[in-house]
Formats: C-alpha cells, structure tokens, sequence
C-alpha cells in the first residue's frame, strides 16, 4: 500500500525503520545546505557583480552608516535614507551592482554618468510598453529624417541602430530600467502625458516615473541630505544640508549656531568630499568620509537629536542586508524535513527540521526586533510590516506549540504550516518590494493610538493563522485527491471532536481523540485544521470587535461599511459557514478543508486586492 | 404543534437556512464592497465594475438596503429560533447561547445606532477679522490670506487685504514672551496712504502699524519707530475675533440652498439668510444628460445615453423665498467642469475661433479664442493672438513688429540703452561707473487689480547694494523693492534712488496672429518671419487645413464663426479621468427654476459648505452662487450643496497647533505627529470650557462628539495677488452622534466569551463527564476493581457545538 493510500486508512502508524537511517542522508544534505545558505545569504538581493570601477572599489563608506539624515520627521542612517530614495529611482534592485549609498551620491555628484544609462525603473508593463512603442516611432521618424533613405547613414549603420535599439528595449521591457535620455523624447513625453491622464490604468504609474525622474536630479538628492542638526538642540527645530551650512551668509541662524572652527571644518570636509568624488579621487573621498564622521555628530550630541552610532550602524546594516527576508529560503528548507517526519514520522527528520525552525524563527525574531529597535515602533504600522509580523506571530505560535505540545499527535503539522506561511510572506517582501516597500517611514498620525497595537496585532495573528489552518487544509485536500486519483475508497476522516477538543477530550482508552489506534493522518490534519480554525475564529473576531472601538473614537463611527471591514468580516462569515456546516455535513473533513481554503482566499483577496486595488479608509495597513 | 406552523418553525430553526443566508450575506456585501470583476487582472482598478453605481447607491445606503435588512432579519430570526428549539440551555451549551446571544444584541445595537445614526463635519476658522469706523460701519471677512474687506459703503476710500497670515508668531516681548499665537498682516489703503496692520489673536494691545521705510532691504518699518505712534489712521479699529460656526455639514446629502438679494437704497445687496431644501433622492454615479447639446465634450468622449432627471425638490421652510414652487432638477453631471464656451448664432458679431496647435510628435494642443473681451483674444501667453480687422489698413499695423526698448539712465554716468529687451539675468553696465543692472522679467499684460498694464522687473545695482525695481510703461506706477523683500501690488509707487531714471516701452512682440475680416469669413493668418524686424508674413487659413508654423508644428483651425454667443455649460471628464479623491466637489445639476413668466434653467456646482458670502469663505473650497431673476424683479441667489444640521451651541476654535515629529513640520504629512483643535462653545452665559480635540482623542459636547477631520495645510501662491498660506487657518471637525455603542459592544464581548467557552471551556465539561460516566460503567461492570484504563465502549463522539 502506498503512502498516499495507508494515510487515508484508519490503523495508519509511523514506520519505525530501525537500524537503518534512511535520514541520515537527508540530514547531510541538509545540513550542507544550510551552509551554503549562510554563505551565500548576505549576498542575496544584489542583482549583478559590479563591474570593474576602481573608483567605486576603492571608497570605503563605510564611515557613512553611522550619519544621521532627517527626512520628513525622521532621522535615519544614510545608507538607510539612501535605500528609501534611490529605490524609487532605480527600483529594489541595486544600479551596477553597487549599494545605494554610492549611488545616491554618485547621482548626486556626476550625474551626467546616468543621463545614459538604464538607471530608472518603469514598474508598470503597460507603461513599459507604451514607452518602447513611442520610442519605436521616434526612431522611425529619425531614421526618416536621418537614415539611409536620406543618404546620411549606410544601410549597415541603419541597420545596427535598429539592432541596437531592439537589444536595448528588449532589456528595457525585462529589466524595466531605462535611459532618462530615452525618457526626455519628445515622443515619449506626449505618450507620458496622455497616459498621465488616465487617472484608472496609467496616471499613477506615469506620476511614479515622473517622481523617479526629480528624484535623480542632483538638487533634489542634494537638497534631501539633511546632514547637519539644528545646532540650538531644539526637538523641532529644522536640520539642514551642508549646502545650506556652506551657502549662509552672516548672520544667519544657522551660520551663527555652529562655533566658527566647527562650522569651518565642515564645509571643508564636506567641499573636499564633493570635490574628491567629482574627480574619483578615492582616497580623498575616504579621508572626507572621516573628518565627516567625526564632524557631524558633534554638532548636536544630544540622543533625543543624534541618534546613538550604533543604532545608525545596525540601522545601515539591516538595510544592507535586504532586511533580512532571505529568510524565507530557512523556512522553505525546514520544510522539507518536517513533512518527511509528518509522513513517515522519522524522528531524525523532525530534529532536523526543527532545528532549522527554530533558527529561522529566531533570525525572523532579531530581524523583528531590530526593526523595532531602528524604528523606535512596534514594526506593524505598514504592509510590509504588517505582513513580516504576521508570520512572525505564526511562527512563536508554532514554536510554542511544538515545544509544549510535542508529544501530541499534531507535531510537525503546526511547524510546517508555520513554514509555509512564513516562507511565503517573506518571499514575497523579498521578490515583490515594490508593493511590500520595507523602507521606514513615521506613522500617519491616525496610527499613533494604542489599538494600533491591540486590534493590528489581534487581526494579523489571526490572518497568519487562517493561512496556516489552508495549508493543513491544502494538504488534507492533497490526500483525499491522492486517493480518489488512485482509486481508493475515500472514506470520511475527520477529528470526531473537533478541533481544541480533539486534544482536551479523552476516548473510552482514557487517549486523546486524535491518538487513538484507528486515527488516520487525515483526521490528525482535519484536527489541525481546526484548531487553527478556532482560535483564529476567536481573534479574527476580537480583532474585527477591537477595530470598531478604535474606529468609534478615531472616525467617529465603529463601523463605516468600508472594504477592509467588510472583507474582514467576510472572512469570518466564511467561518461561521464552517463552523455550522460541520454540523450539518456527513464528510466534516473535506467541507472543513475546503472551506478553510476559501476562508484564506478570502483573506488574502481582503490583504492584497482591497489594499493595493480598492480603496479605502484602511489603504496604509 | 403541527401542518404549517411547525413546517415555518421547522424551516427557521434549520441549520442549512442559516448557511444559505450566510453565503448570500457573503456574496451581498462582496459584490456591493468590492464590485464584480470584469476580468482576471484583478490588481487592475479597471477590471472591478462597481454594482452599487447600477442603483445610485452609496456605500452606507447598500448596507442599509431593503436586501441587507431583509438578510439580517431572517438571519436573526433564524438565530433565535433555531437557538430556542435546538440548544437545550445548559452548561454545556452556554457557550453557543452566549455567542448567538451576543449577535442579537449587536443587530440590536446595531439597528439603534444606524437608526439614529448622524454624521457630517464643521469647518471652523480660526479667527474672523472686523473693522470698524467711527458711526458704526462695519466691514467683516474670515481671516484668510488673500481675503479682502471692504465697507458697504462705496464711497469711503478704504481698500483692506490679508497680506499674509502667520499661525504661529513668536511673542518676542512681554509676560507672555516665547508663546506663540495667530497673526494676520491686513495691508490697508485709507486713501491717504499704505500701511500695514499687524494683528495678534488674544493680545489686541500689540496691534500696530507698519508703514513704508527709505530703506530698500528692510522695506516696511514700524510705526511706533517711524512716527511714534502705534498706530497711522486711529479712526480705523480692526480686531481679530473668533469665527462661531452653528452647523455642521451631513456626510453623502445633498441640498439646494435658496435666499433673497435685497439691495438697499444705493443698491447695496443685502442677502438674506441661506434657506435650505433638502434633496432627498437623486444619483450618485451616472451622468443624467438630456441631450449631448446640454453639456461639453472633448472629441472622443462617450457621453452616457439621453436621459434627463426628474427630480423635484420642494421648499419646506416657510422662510423660502419661493416657497409654495418646486424647483426641479432636470440634468446631472457626476464629474466636469463648468466652462464658458462661444457656440455660432446670434446676430452680433462676435467671431470666435478654435485652433489646434500640432507638432511631428504628435503633442496636440486646442484653444478657443474669441476677439472680445480681451482677455480671450490671446493664449500662450501672447504667443497667439486674434483679431477683427474692419479693413486693410488695420492688417497693416497688425503685421508691424515693435521691439521692446528698456533705457536707464544715470545722469553724469552714462545711459544704457536695451532695444528688443529680453529677461536674461545678464548683468550690464550703466556707463562707466559701479552701476549695472538686470532684467529679470517681461510682463506685456501684468493685473494687479489697481492698475495693469507692461511691465520691465530689474535688479539694479549702485555697487553697494542691490534692489529691484518694477518699472512700468506708465512711469507713475514704477516703484521698487529689496531684492529679498516682496514687492507688494498695494506699495505705494517710490523710487529710492532718483539718480537712476528707467523708462519701459513694450514692444509688440512677434505673437502669431489670427485676423478674421474685414469680410465675415476671411480668415489670416500672421506669422512671424525669421530675423524677427521684419512684417509678419500673411498666410491665408480655411477651416480644416493644417498651416506650418514653425519648423515640425502647425495650427489649424478647427472652427470659426463671426457671429456668436457664449454659453456656460459642463465639461463632461472621460471616465478614465475621473479622480476618486474628488468625490462629488466635481459634480454639479442643472435646475430649473419659475421665475414667473416661464422657467430659467441654471447648471449649480457643488459645494462642499454654503458659505454666506465671497468673504466668508475657507481657503480650497469655492464659493460660486448663481442668481436668477424673477418677473417680479426679486433676486435669488442659488446654491448646490450638502445637507445642514445645527450644532448644539455655536463653535469657534481657540486654537488650532500642527504638532510635529522631530526637526518640526517639513511639508509633508509624515513628519507630522497630530493635529489639536482647542474648541469652545458659546453658551448663554459665556463660553464653556475649551475641549482639546485631536485625532484619536474625540471630545462630547452637548449630545455629539467632535473628531479632528481634516485640516488646512500650507498652501503655495496661486497667482500675483495671492499670498500663499502657511496653513493653520481652520480646522474641520468630524461631528457624530454614537447612539447604541455600548449595546453593540455588549454583544460583541459576549460573543468572543460565548466562543472561548464553546471551543475551550465546553471540551473540558464534556472531557470531566465522560471520565465520570465511564468510571461508573467500570465501576459498576468491576465492582471491587478501581478502573486505571477504561475499557468500556466509547459513548458516541459528540460535536463540540451540538
């Protein structure tokens, strides 16, 4: 009998293999994978080897990290201010391969070196299109004018601008970074602007391009380094550019804040920088880099103004690190472990597999925490945030569970779901930034409230554990598909008692309703299920009840029939139908999972297309 | 019991009734949240139609459709029955009875709170300004940068702006030194002369004037320092005042405002009071358009199908100014833009002409130009221009180009002479000494309400120091300003440095110009020729034909007629252009009004408030009522808004502070922390107590509570004459009733309780009883033996809900 066919069949036990180690193997591979992992993580988000640049090689900017900006209510790290705005020009992958920092300044410095180069993202591939089909006209019309019909350039040389300007737009329409050269045509700039007008499909894309495109001037870059504090050490008082320090006049506030010495060194540090930089002297660039570093924070050294080095210094670290959401390939790694274990029941494979559990779990938990710790806020005011938390909360969940709950029938199940759920969030923060922006930003004052903590919190746990309750669902749905693929009597398994109850209560043998010696692995996932069903059952509601206390003293109603609500009510409707239909139905199991399913899919529609698509009043979380 | 009765009963109490209803609450409140997707691209806005735009329903009015309310019912009554005849009351099922106990109470709660429920919002100014003159004439505006005041009376000389308002001055003397409060700087012209005056809310004593210095880098001094005196003109009192607001503006309403223009014996309107007519049904997302003729629209829009609206709206105030007549609404327009267009007919000549200007990209542009007035003869600023010739001679001097001449001189110094000026920022010397100048600007047709005319802006610079001088055709009006300072439109005409003498002659610049005549249909076309001196070439035009202009461009007309008329009508925006932030602020209605003879038809705008007057106005919300005569003669002054309900006392707002993140307010919203309005109510005997609303923290006040809505952000110049704000000037409170709030929470407390004691509690019970029972079954097959294992038959599993 095959795996598939004996999980259907009540009598189902782990196979115990003594003397062989048939996880052994596994176990190596995995652990050597693990490795390599380790390696290779810190590299993971760059896009390219950088090319060759001795200039660009020889910058240590390092000194950089622990420079504080002001951005709109905020200080924050350069390297971390630098990832915010170069990364809505170039997008969340890095320009040649080099970090954000160096490319904000380089833009900033020699901005002729990108007027040419593929350096400003399109996101939206209609807009890409629409780009490269303008183009395609402008160069006909050129080519009309210029070409070889005209007699100035030979069919060859025609020929090889086409070729040229095909590889280019092939690249363009793959990548999505083109020229601003390209950006600035005049055929391009009429399609922009009536693309611009369709306020439905493309304006809010053209308005992005056009933000990316002012973004990269050098007064911009430049008038956005907030380098220097206020030197009166007032809390709301304005920080400025080291361009303004050197551009005042006698006189001014600003010039007359800062003792003579002080003020003179850095705007020479700051000239010589520029200077340096303009003709790639590195050396020089780097001896700057210092005097700045030293510089800067003496202005202000007080920490409500200048944060500490080493909050600076973590805060470039974790923006350097691609904030951590490698994680997920941890999690996707344990995951292999742990469903042998949950199929076969090798003990080695759930040692492995926890093992890896656990140290994702606590990555996730310091990438989490320092979040929290760069932000100076509980890191759940954002979709980014909202979703990374979210799993996060499944995992301690699960974590929790396995360890306390180890000997239960259910072990792995709720490590796996866990897995899963996490891996796939943080995967998507990592290959899709663009809608899961991790860049740090002040809460919109509507969010400064203590049931931001309570009711966001409440809600996106119980959304992690929808999630997970359709992934012990998807599986039990596997199974039966397996089954009746193959042609096995499908049988109907559920847990006879439900979900928490399925552990609380005892049979006639005085064993937990799951632990009997007729339960089939299909009734222990149908438990899972259900547990997970229940609990978020209860917070799904808690949240939703708590949203409308903060809703009543914020907006003036607790209950305004806005998408986000709605969908979340939905989704509760979406369990109270399983929880009644279990009553009704003979085949709990698969009304149970499919429902679920739904219940996730209903979920996730309320998280990804009411909030990117739909609007409302809850378009920040 | 038994037949129908029980088979009702039987029905009610049936589980799969509760599911059935359940899913159809689900796809309800699916459909009308979200809307039906057209098509797999459900990340793209387009793909989702909007199914609550098929019945003119708003979000609220769908959730609180016959449909939704029918679902509830049933839902509830299924609840009760089913939870009477199917769930024994035990312990065992307590948790079940408290959860559907606990949705009872919140439909309950619910129907009480949506029943009653009010909601809407109240802008509140922070400060209103009143000045007053010896006799008891008044002249009030709400403090506003750019507001002007003036009295009634036309005869008296004074001329008041808010030059500029700053929320938060710095109190740099005194017992209060350090604090900040509101200032508004009202620029007063008495006839007499120009002065600023300089007003603090809370401290009328600082009230001072500034008045006109010598000194080009410190423009405006202080009168107490100039002539020692605070004030220049005594007889003129302003002061600051709060700004009470009575009503409070209904979310998604919509009403028609009516009142009297009662002019007194020199003509002076006198409105009367705003007399509200609520609408009570009309459409919220389809255009009613009775005829394409009806409104504007651009080539390529598709206008909706012919449909008018029959909407009457009947007066029922006894103050109405037209009471016993209804006024209907017989057209709708979601979204557009009320426009002035000419359209041919009539019998005066009026040509009038629409051109499109193209280029080898494909850039197209479309004007409509008229000969008269003159303000819609020209477009491009200048660069195109149309005229009527009444014969040949006149396309003469039209094809004439005159250069612009700048001359400033310095007598003993020299003179430097600029023929065919341009503003390029070029220093250039004046003879042979230390003075040199600029010019920095070229204005044909400046309007500075006052005076207009051309105008030369020019940095001069004696070596020493630098200053602007705004040098005019009309060499009265030249005047000058520090360079950092602003030049004010109300300073009075003084040149600082008489050794330096400028005269300004405009020139005609090269424009293309459009001639129409001297017959009715010749239509030419003057264009400049290359070189710039010479006279414009002469192009024939006819309509359709496209005309090169410039090297890659061309004009064609695209339509032209010499006798017209002008008619207001609404732009109709494509669909694709329609923004959703704009809500109904675009929208507007034509109505029809008796006037006695017959019907005047009227297309109204919406209006988020009804201000009372041109002067009453908050910043970003326009104020455009519409008049219409009777036969009688009677005057009455129209207006499309919202809904207003009366607020318990009238409010008016202390204070109004931005606080900030850390390096204070930058511009953008995120650097900002909360928003506190310091609201007081005015009571019978005095004010109450101040209460400090802010986002989160709503205050109650006489049976509403107030929410920190919206607020007033910094604001960018929006042409010569307009200041720019630096915010702060008002503050909108959301205003609600929460009738039945506590109820619903009740419920929904005790449904999450019901829910942890049926999924936890209850396994626990059931878990205890089962041991017992079996510990007696063993007990009773063993007798002697204590049970360690029970061995006994299972009792049947139980459903943790059954």
């Amino acid at each position: 009998m095959r795996t598939a066919d004996r999980c259907m069949n009540p009598g189902w036990r782990c196979p115990r293999r003594r003397g062989r180690r048939p996880a052994g193997t596994v176990l190596h591979v995995f652990l050597v994978l693990l490795t390599v992992t380790a390696v290779t993580l810190p590299a993971a988000g760059r896009q390219s080897p950088a090319p060759a640049d001795t200039f660009a090689d020889r910058l240590d900017l390092r000194g950089l990290d622990r420079l504080a900006v002001h951005m709109n209510g905020r200080v924050r790290s350069f390297e971390s201010h630098a990832t915010a705005l170069i990364r809505q020009v170039v997008g969340p992958k890095r320009l040649e391969g080099r970090s954000a920092s160096f490319t904000y300044l380089d833009m900033m410095i020699r901005p002729e070196r990108y007027e040419s180069l593929d350096c400003i993202w399109v996101q939206n591939k209609l807009v890409r299109g629409e780009i490269r089909r303008a183009l395609e006209a402008s160069l006909e019309s050129q080519i009309g004018q210029f070409g070889s019909a005209a007699g100035r350039l030979t069919p060859a040389q025609e020929q090889g601008f086409r070729d040229d300007f095909r590889r280019r737009m092939d690249g363009f329409m793959s990548h999505g970074r083109i020229a601003p050269v390209f950006l600035t045509d005049p055929f391009v700039q009429r399609r922009l602007q009536e693309m611009s007008a369709d306020v439905v499909r493309t304006a809010k894309p053209v308005e992005r391009l056009a933000s990316a495109m002012s973004i990269r001037r050098p007064e911009v870059l430049s008038r956005s380094l907030n380098f220097l504090p206020p030197p009166s050490g007032a809390f709301d008082e304005p920080w400025h550019t080291l361009d303004e320090l050197a551009a005042a006049r006698e006189g001014d506030r600003l010039r007359e804040g800062l003792p003579p010495g002080l003020r003179d060194e850095i705007t020479s540090a700051w000239s010589r920088f520029r200077e340096a930089w303009r003709i790639e002297n590195a050396e020089g660039v780097n001896d700057a880099v210092v005097r700045l570093t030293s510089l800067l924070p003496a202005v202000n050294d007080d920490p409500e103004i200048y944060p500490a080095a080493a909050r600076l210094a973590w805060e470039s670290w974790y923006f350097r690190s691609s904030n951590l959401v490698w994680i997920w390939i941890i999690y996707g790694l344990a995951l292999v472990p742990l469903l042998l274990h949950a199929v076969f029941r090798w003990p080695a494979a759930r040692r492995v597999g926890m093992a890896m559990f656990i140290g994702a779990v606590l990555l996730h938990t310091f990438s989490v925490m320092l979040r929290w710790y760069v932000s100076g806020r509980w890191p759940n005011s954002n979709m980014y945030e909202a979703v990374t938390t979210s799993v996060w909360f499944s995992a301690v969940f699960a974590l929790g569970f396995e360890l306390f709950l180890r000997r239960s029938p259910l072990r792995s199940l709720i490590a796996i779901a866990a897995c899963v759920a996490s891996a796939v969030a943080l995967m998507c923060a990592h290959f899709l930034p663009a809608y899961l922006d991790p860049s740090i930003h002040n809460m919109m004052p509507v969010l400064h409230d203590v049931w931001l903590y309570i009711h966001t919190n409440v809600i996106i746990f119980s959304y992690a554990l929808i999630f997970m309750a359709a992934v012990s669902a998807f599986i039990y749905l596997v199974l039966r598909l397996a089954g009746w693929v193959r042609g096995v009597e499908p049988g109907i398994a559920h847990a006879t008692a439900g979900g928490a109850a399925s552990l609380i209560m005892v049979g006639s043998d005085g064993r937990g309703m799951l632990e009997r010696s007729r339960t089939t692995f299909a009734q222990v996932l149908d438990g899972t299920t259900m547990i997970l069903m229940e609990l978020s059952f209860i917070l799904l509601w808690a949240g939703i009840v708590m949203g409308a206390i903060w809703a009543d003293h914020s907006w003036g109603r607790p209950w305004g029939w806005d998408p986000k609500e709605v969908f979340a009510l939905n989704t509760f409707i979406v369990l109270a139908v399983l929880v009644h239909l279990r009553i009704r139905t003979r085949d709990k199991g698969l009304w149970t999972a499919i429902l679920a399913v739904i219940g996730a899919a209903v979920m996730l529609f309320n998280w990804v297309v009411i909030n990117f698509t739909i609007a409302g009043l809850h378009s920040y979380a | 019991m038994a037949g129908a009765p029980k088979r009702l009963l039987d029905l009610f109490s049936s589980i799969p009734l509760g599911l059935v209803t359940l899913t159809l609450l689900f796809i309800y409140s699916s459909i009308g949240s979200a809307g039906i997707p057209t098509s797999w691209r459900i990340l793209e806005p387009a793909s989702w139609t909007n199914v609550r735009e098929v019945f003119e329903l708003s979000e609220f009015e769908w959730f609180h459709w016959w449909p939704f309310n029918v679902l509830i019912a049933l839902l509830c009554l299924n609840i009760i029955v089913a939870t009477i005849r199917r769930i024994p009351f035990n312990v065992v099922n307590l948790g079940v009875w408290m959860i559907h106990s606990g949705i009872l109470v919140i439909a309950a709660g619910s129907v009480w709170y949506f029943g009653a429920k009010i909601e809407g919002d109240a802008p509140i100014a922070r400060r209103q300004i009143r000045a007053t003159l010896p006799g008891g004439m008044e002249a009030v505006s709400t403090a506003m940068p750019g507001a002007r005041l003036g009295f009634a009376d036309p005869s008296l000389p004074y001329r008041m702006r808010v030059l500029g308002i700053t929320p938060d001055w710095e109190l740099l003397s005194g017992d209060d030194a350090g604090k900040r409060v509101y200032k508004v700087s009202l620029l007063v012209d008495n006839g007499r002369e120009t002065f600023v005056r300089e007003l603090l809310a809370g401290y009328p004593q600082y009230t001072e004037d500034l008045v006109r210095s010598a000194d080009p880098a410190q423009p405006w001094a202080r009168a107490r320092n100039v002539r020692g005196t605070a004030l220049v003109d005594d007889e003129l009192s302003v002061a600051l005042e709060y700004e009470p607001q009575s009503w409070f503006y209904v979310m998604e309403s919509r009403a028609l405002y009516l009142r009297e223009i009662r002019r007194d014996a020199s003509g002076v309107r006198i409105p009367t009071p705003w007399i509200e007519r609520p609408i009570a049904r009309m459409p919220i997302w389809s255009d009613r358009i009775a005829s394409p003729a009806s409104v504007w629209a651009d080539p390529g829009t598709l206008l909706p199908p012919a449909r008018s609206l029959r909407v009457d709206v009947p007066a029922l105030d006894p103050e109405d100014p037209l009471d016993g007549t209804a006024i209907r609404l017989a057209e709708y327009v979601r979204y557009g833009e009320l426009q002035r267009r000419r359209v041919p007919g009539g019998d005066v000549l009026s040509p009038a002409v629409g051109v499109t200007f193209a280029n080898d990209a494909g850039l197209r542009q479309s004007f409509q130009l008229a000969v008269s007035p003159p303000e819609e003869s020209r477009v491009l600023d200048g660069a195109l221009e149309f005229h009527w010739i009444d014969d040949e001679a006149a396309l003469d001097r039209l094809r004439e180009v005159i250069a612009a001449r700048l001359e400033i001189e310095v007598p003993g110094e020299g003179i430097a002479v600029t023929p065919d000026i341009v503003a390029d920022e070029q220093w250039r010397p004046v003879g042979g000494g230390s003075f040199r100048f600029r010019v920095m600007q070229i204005t044909d047709a400046l309007d500075f309400g006052q005076w207009s005319g051309a105008l030369a802006v020019v940095e001069l610079s004696d070596g020493q120091r630098t200053w602007q001088r705004w040098v005019f055709e009309d060499p009265a009006n030249t005047r000058e300003a520090a360079v950092d300072g602003a030049m004010s439109a109300h300073s009075a005409p003084a040149v600082l440095d008489d050794r330096i003498v400028t005269r300004f002659r405009p020139g005609r610049r090269s424009a293309i110009r459009l001639v129409a005549g001297p017959e009715r249909e010749t239509l030419r076309l003057l264009v400049p020729v290359p070189g710039g001196s010479d006279p414009l070439r002469v192009v024939p035009v006819r309509v359709g034909a496209p005309v090169p202009i410039a090297s890659g461009m061309t004009l064609t007309i695209d339509r032209y007629a010499a006798e017209t008329r002008s008619e207001v009508r609404p732009l109709v925006v494509p669909p694709n252009q329609r923004s959703r932030e704009v809500g109904l602020l675009a929208s507007m209605v034509r109505v029809s009004v008796p006037t006695g003879d017959g019907y005047d038809s009227h297309w109204l705008p919406f209006h988020r408030y009804p201000f009372d007057s041109a002067d009453r106005t908050l910043r970003r919300y326009p104020y455009r009522p519409t008049t219409v005569v009777l036969k009688d003669g009677r005057e009455i002054e129209m207006l499309f808004s919202r809904r207003r309900e009366r607020l318990p006392r009238p409010a008016v707002l202390e204070d109004f502070v931005v606080k900030s993140h850390i390096g204070g307010f930058t511009g953008s919203t995120a650097s900002i922390l909360d928003w506190q309005s310091r609201v007081k109510f005015v009571e019978s005997d005095g004010w109450s107590d101040p209460i400090l609303v802010s986002v989160n923290q709503p205050k109650p006040y006489g049976g509403l509570w107030y929410f920190q809505a919206q607020w007033d952000p910094p604001d960018q110049s929006r042409g010569e004459t307009d200041p720019g704000s630096a915010g702060l000037n008002y503050t909108v409170l959301g205003v609600a009733n929460r009738h039945g709030v506590l109820v619903q929470l009740f419920g929904c407390c005790l449904s999450v309780v019901g829910m942890i004691y049926a999924f936890y509690v209850k396994p626990y019970i059931k878990r205890r009883r089962a041991v017992r029972v079996h510990a007696e079954l063993a007990a009773s097959t063993s007798p002697g033996r204590r049970p360690d294992r029970i061995g006994a038959p299972p009792p049947a599993p139980v459903e943790v809900l059954e």
